[in-house]
């Protein structure tokens, strides 16, 4: 049974402007779901009608939880802003998981595990005003994730990261989804970051869900580029070689038109059997 | 919602604030204590005519009565521009009980600031009279003014521009609270279903005082009423994270 079961959602603004247009979606327990799309797709609607800041004009969202009820739900929303800033970040944790009924016994563990792990742990009795930006993402993230959530709701969770930040967030991820079971669902325009950490990927345009058209992706690029980092067996450089150039040391550089599907099914392929990673992506003219 | 914890938690919010901006807090106290006072003089030489009940009770009721007509939309108004209330929306399980705690705190906040005053008003007036004051105008007019002021709250969920009127508005309850009606024929009962009007009466226990609790009710009720269906709305509009 699906975590998450959308069918048919429409979320209409004043305009009228549909935000989202009949979309369906499924997610289950250990997924990680990155939805991609340009800006104004219904990406962020999404994620809104599914905790509750937004009420959906039709369809349906039905949770796959013991008792049909909204799971425990963490979200980080792009651009609003998560925390007082005249607290210090543990004060705004400690205060938000109040608010979220954590119980009060295991609070201090809880905040230091959590702390810890975004990299805030020196930094938590500083203001949260005084923060540099990533680590004001840090402070949201971590709040998103009080309570241990059953279910991920981040928007563009890496905007603004660093590299190194990026890779230790995608690490997380990747294993909280593993060891905790828990599900995913995330907006990204960042297509390495999407393409390292989802187990699956979908694209949103005008509200709706549609088929993996890279095209669309990289707009008016004609050719996309993929860097990749990994062993890659002789049989798939054989297989792949139209596209393929080894750069040596596990570097390899995947190339092709936008519009030719075959090289995202190599791509999708490489990335599902032979455990490659993407370091970068790129479109090219 | 574990409101022991919240209620905790907003305490502790308030505390850290106040104390971490001390000098702040220190300024805002003389300066209230200071224009109490000159309120106080101030009423009683102009409308009061040195009725000292009266024009006391006027300058110790101005901050009760903006702070319980204000508090709901002034907590919103300010996380709207935090940009926290999305925040909040998504941390508490309901944002009305969350306001009702924040309400509940808001006022011993508010009493605490006052505290000077209600001190030198008990010392001079008497202490049975402050409490009987308290007991029978302070507490109706409080809960009635906030249910009121829920629906000022909602309406700022739906239509953000009305911040500036939440001042005005507040000026005009400011006025209506140390209005008397006349205390003859029908007005001895109607006037108790209006319990934020004529609160600076302090003299005796006035007959069916307790109808100004049960009227304070129903404009909480009322108030909670309004604001759920506003802020269904803010949530159909997709309204609650605009700043």
């Amino acid at each position: 049974m699906p975590l998450l079961e959308v069918e048919q959602l429409v979320v209409e603004y004043p305009g009228p402007v549909r935000a989202l247009d009949g979309l369906d979606l499924t997610l289950r327990r250990g997924e990680i779901v990155c939805m991609l799309g340009a800006n104004g797709a219904g990406k962020t609607s999404l994620l809104k009608a599914l905790c509750g800041l937004v009420l959906p004009k039709e369809g349906q969202i039905r949770w796959g939880t013991p008792n049909g009820q909204r799971p425990r739900l963490g979200v980080l929303l792009e651009g609003s802003r998560a925390f007082y800033w005249n607290l210090t970040g543990w004060e705004n944790a400690a205060y938000f998981a109040a608010l979220k009924g954590l119980p009060e016994d295991t609070l201090d563990e809880h905040l230091e595990e959590l702390f810890r792990l975004v990299g805030l742990w020196d930094a938590r009795n500083r203001l949260a005003g005084d923060y540099s930006s990533g680590m004001k993402k840090r402070l949201s993230l971590l709040i998103a994730l009080l309570g241990e959530p059953d279910l991920l709701l981040l928007d563009e969770p890496t905007a603004g990261m660093d590299r190194v930040s990026v890779v230790e967030f995608e690490g997380y991820l990747q294993r909280i989804v593993q060891e905790e079971g828990i599900g995913i669902l995330c907006t990204t325009h960042v297509l390495s970051f999407a393409f390292t950490v989802a187990s699956r990927m979908v694209y949103l345009e005008k509200g709706k869900l549609r088929d993996w058209e890279w095209s669309s992706l990289f707009g008016r690029h004609r050719r996309a580029v993929f860097l990749l980092a990994g062993e890659m067996p002789e049989e798939a450089v054989a297989q792949y070689q139209p596209y393929l150039q080894h750069f040596g040391q596990g570097r390899w550089q995947l190339e092709g038109a936008t519009d030719d599907k075959e090289v995202f099914k190599a791509l999708e392929e490489l990335l599902a059997q032979q455990d490659l990673e993407v370091l970068q992506v790129y479109g090219v003219d | 919602m574990n409101v022991q914890a919240v209620l905790k938690a907003e305490i502790r919010r308030v505390w850290v604030t106040q104390r971490r901006y001390w000098f702040s807090t220190l300024t805002n106290l003389i300066v209230f204590g200071v224009v109490s006072v000159g309120a106080w003089v101030a009423l009683r030489k102009a409308f009061f005519g040195g009725a000292g009940f009266d024009a006391a009770s006027a300058a110790l009721l101005w901050p009760l009565v903006l702070a319980s007509f204000g508090i709901a939309s002034d907590e919103l108004k300010k996380d709207i521009e935090l940009g926290t209330i999305e925040q909040i929306y998504l941390s508490a399980p309901s944002v009305l009980r969350l306001l009702h705690l924040r309400s509940l705190v808001s006022f011993v906040e508010t009493l605490a600031f006052t505290a000077p005053m209600l001190l030198i008003g008990g010392y001079y007036l008497g202490w049975t009279t402050l409490g009987r004051w308290m007991a029978t105008q302070i507490v109706p007019l409080w809960v009635s003014l906030y249910g009121l002021g829920l629906i000022l709250a909602g309406l700022l969920l739906v239509y953000r521009r009305l911040g500036t009127l939440t001042n005005l508005l507040g000026m005009i309850v400011m006025a209506l609270a140390v209005v008397t009606p006349p205390a003859r024929g029908i007005w001895v009962w109607l006037r108790h279903l209006f319990p934020m009007v004529g609160a600076s009466a302090m003299s005796g226990w006035p007959e069916g005082w307790w109808l100004r609790y049960v009227a304070a009710m129903l404009y909480l009720l009322v108030g909670a009423w309004a604001f759920r269906r506003l802020e269904a709305k803010a949530k159909r509009l997709g309204l609650i994270g605009k700043y």
